[in-house]
């Protein structure tokens, strides 16, 4: 997982985080605000309904109060039969549908030609009594009765007929009563009119025009009035689902119900009126003795609001997520910037380690990305610098391996080519020798030629034996010997006649396995070393042992030792300590990889001033390891089978023994 | 050891003409009847046309090595007894001399006795088999 990734992941987190808690908190805000606010305004429209409500009914009381100015009225008390006609004219230009004359008993004396209620005692209508009382004209809502013209069989059975319902016999009405005075001020009766509410929707639909100026949603008026007789609605632009007026209906929301109709408070909330949510609005209506006898309602439909507040967060959460997506491609565009040196270094490191020196960063933002890129590269250089320089000396130390081990094969050349030449005089010398008639001095002289020539036999076959391509060829054998071949070389070398050699070689030691040439290699690597570090004389030791599984062998000088810093480099290729030129510094690591071949180690122990141990430890053999188990036993006969017995002589001979023939 | 009836037949291939002359002398004075050749295809030759009862021969020639000569002598011989002269045994010749049914090798620079020893050997194992 990259940087960027989580980096990124964790910012996304934390944005949409703080995106959803500050939507929701927003979202749910403008809801409540919105919605608080139609609330609010809902409230104040049942105001203004009420004030067209109030407004109809003092207009109805005014035009009782203009018509009773008038002076015949007194007379006609007396006289209902003119009364009537003119009560007639008066009703409809008041669009009253009661309107009467009521005497001081208050019953009625006469009415407008149209409603038969004559005799009729309306003394019980609160109006009525309160304008008695109070000796002026009193206006309010009130039930006034059905009449017996109003349910006429012929008016019911006309379904055209607009028949208002009438709850329990009963109408609401606006009505107002206003005294009628004769010339001396005293009353004289009263003049009664009411305007019916039930059926009539003018009422209704002019407080929708006033109060909600028809605003209306999907052709839908979405402010809606109702004037409720009881808790039926009587008069309502409400519509039922077939679009006919909700009149009949009943208010069926209990909170509401008891709120308004049975402890007679205002009610302000969202309510479910007849097929949807609205936000409402009611109060009740009392007539003049305070009962409440219906109720007046204003209510909006909520679905408009809802849709609106939805639009409104809708769009809010679009501009969030909008904001939210920018503020990510801006991180990831900064993060990637941020980052971008980073991927550069990673590709830069990777073509280096694919062996590319020459790549760097190259870019250098600013600040600590800078910094780094700077140091990636400075780094680079010096890889590369060290590089070169290793590699030159690895192509010097190479040409210098190389060049020894062509001189080695060319002295081997040169060796078979002396053996011809070698041949013919160790023959003849011999055959000459062995002519009986020699005179002593002859004879001592041919031996010489003799034992000088086996030497120089011996010496041709180390050399040879030293040269030889080495192809591992691994057997059972005794290391003494192969310390003897490998001294046998040394003794040979003039510039050691400085250094005295000494072999504390311990007898019955167990076989090892292992490759003669490459452990003679071994000795000689190791001793010509010791005595490199005796350039003034000194003693090599040479030191066999058995220890427990393992055959040890030491081989210490006296020499100069070993630097401690220098101890944990020297089996490393090509560390040396010699000039340049003098020394590959091969030697010990091939040792040291020779002796790995073997399941050997190597250790060191080394004192400046006093000398250094190199102490190999090799695995005894395995009695029934690849060597015959017969030759593991008796290690003068410690021959492979598959080594024809002349090949035991073309072994570098025992050191001492150069004469013996 | 010198044989008492018919003297034995050798012959030497080796290039040079000093180590031929030396086997010669040295065989000769042990009393075998010796052929010297310098030149391995005439070696070969040799070979085919007479009976030798041992063969000393050099690994080391131009032309026809030691190791072919070998190879196209077994096919005529498939049982002349050989002695290899060489400068250097190894090991890969060591298995190669086995697979040719050789039995014994001398390293140059010999010594007389080297060299009688080696062929006695030869000759014996030979008469044994």
């Amino acid at each position: 997982m990259t940087v960027q990734f989580r980096l990124t992941i964790r910012f996304i987190s934390v944005i949409l985080l703080a995106g959803v808690a500050l939507s929701a908190f927003t979202a749910y805000h403008i809801a409540r605000v919105l919605l608080e606010e139609v609330q609010e305004q809902v409230s104040r429209d049942l105001n203004a309904a009420r004030a067209v409500y109030d407004s109809q009914t003092e207009q109805i009381e005014l035009f009782l109060n203009t018509a009773a100015l008038d002076a015949t009225l007194p007379a006609l008390l007396n006289n209902p039969q003119q009364a009537e006609d003119l009560l007639k004219a008066l009703s409809e230009t008041g669009q009253l549908d009661r309107l009467c004359l009521l005497d001081l008993e208050g019953r009625v004396v006469a009415c407008a030609a149209n409603v038969r209620m004559a005799g009729h005692d309306l003394s019980n209508d609160p109006v009525v009594r309160h304008t008695f009382r109070r000796g002026r004209s009193v206006a309010g809502t009130v039930l006034v009765p059905r009449l017996e013209s109003e349910t006429s069989p012929e008016v019911d059975s006309d379904p055209e007929a607009d028949v208002p319902i009438a709850p329990d016999g009963m109408f609401i009405a606006l009505a107002a009563a206003t005294p009628i005075r004769d010339a001396t001020g005293e009353t004289v009766g009263l003049m009664y009119g009411a305007h019916i509410l039930n059926n009539r929707n003018n009422l209704v639909d002019a407080i929708r025009a006033e109060v909600f100026r028809y605003r209306s949603w999907k052709g839908i008026h979405i402010g809606t009035a109702t004037i409720f007789q009881g808790p039926i609605r009587v008069a309502t632009n409400l519509r039922n689902d077939d679009g006919s007026r909700a009149i009949g209906t009943t208010l069926d929301d209990d909170e509401v119900y008891r709120a308004v109709l049975i402890k007679g408070d205002r009610f302000d909330g969202i309510a479910y009126v007849v097929n949807d949510w609205y936000f409402t609005s009611y109060e009740p209506l009392r007539d003049p003795d305070d009962r409440i006898i219906g109720a007046l309602y204003v209510g909006v439909l909520r679905a408009p609001f809802m849709e609106t507040r939805n639009t409104a967060i809708g769009v809010f959460l679009a501009i969030v997520t909008g904001v939210v997506v920018l503020i990510l491609v801006l991180l990831i565009a900064a993060t990637r910037q941020v980052l971008h040196p980073i991927e550069r270094i990673v590709e830069m490191t990777g073509r280096v380690a694919g062996g590319d020196l020459t790549a760097r960063v190259g870019i250098r933002p600013s600040g600590e990305m800078g910094r780094l890129c700077r140091a990636v590269d400075a780094m680079a250089d010096a890889v590369a610098e060290r590089e070169e320089q290793l590699e030159l000396a690895t192509r010097r130390q190479i040409t210098q391996s190389e060049k020894l081990a062509s001189i080695g094969r060319l002295a081997a050349g040169i060796a078979h080519e002396i053996n011809n030449p070698l041949t013919g005089v160790l023959t003849f010398t011999s055959l000459l020798r062995s002519k009986p008639n020699l005179d002593e001095q002859d004879r001592a002289d041919l031996d010489l030629v003799i034992r000088e020539t086996t030497r120089v036999r011996n010496i041709v076959r180390g050399l040879l034996d030293f040269a030889r391509e080495s192809h591992s060829r691994k057997e059972a054998l005794n290391i003494n010997e192969v310390v003897h071949q490998a001294t046998w070389l040394l003794h040979n070398q003039k510039e050691f006649c400085e250094i005295s050699m000494h072999e504390q070689l311990a007898e019955d030691l167990p076989l090892v396995y292992g490759d003669r040439n490459q452990l003679q290699q071994v000795v000689l690597n190791l001793a010509l070393n010791a005595c490199e570090a005796m350039p003034d004389g000194g003693t090599l030791t040479i030191i066999s042992r058995a220890e427990g599984e393992e055959v040890v062998l030491s081989i210490q000088d006296t020499g100069h030792g070993i630097p401690r810093e220098d101890l944990e480099k020297i089996f490393e290729p090509f560390y040396t300590t010699k000039p340049v030129g003098k020394g590959t510094g091969l030697g010990l690591s091939v040792t040291y990889g020779i002796l790995q071949q073997h399941g050997a180690t190597l250790g060191v122990k080394s004192e400046i001033g006093k000398g250094s141990t190199f102490t190999v430890r090799l695995p005894i053999a395995a009695p029934a390891g690849p060597a015959s188990p017969a030759s593991a036993d008796t290690p003068a006969s410690a021959t492979p089978a598959d080594t024809p017995p002349p090949a035991a002589s073309s072994d570098a001979p025992p050191p001492g023994s150069a004469g013996a023939t | 050891m010198k044989p008492e009836t018919a003297p034995k037949k050798i012959l030497v291939v080796d290039d040079e003409a000093v180590v031929c002359e030396s086997c010669r002398r040295i065989l000769i004075r042990e009393g075998y009847v010796v052929d010297t050749c310098s030149d391995s295809r005439t070696g070969l030759r040799l070979a085919e046309l007479n009976h030798y009862d041992a063969i000393l021969l050099d690994l080391r020639m131009p032309i026809v090595d030691g190791v072919r000569f070998l190879e196209r002598l077994r096919e005529v011989r498939p049982n002349a007894s050989v002695v290899i002269i060489t400068g250097h045994a190894s090991a890969e010749s060591n298995r190669a001399f086995e697979r040719l049914g050789i039995c014994e090798l001398i390293a140059k620079p010999f010594t007389p006795e080297e060299v009688a020893g080696a062929v006695q050997r030869a000759l014996k194992a030979k008469d044994e088999s």
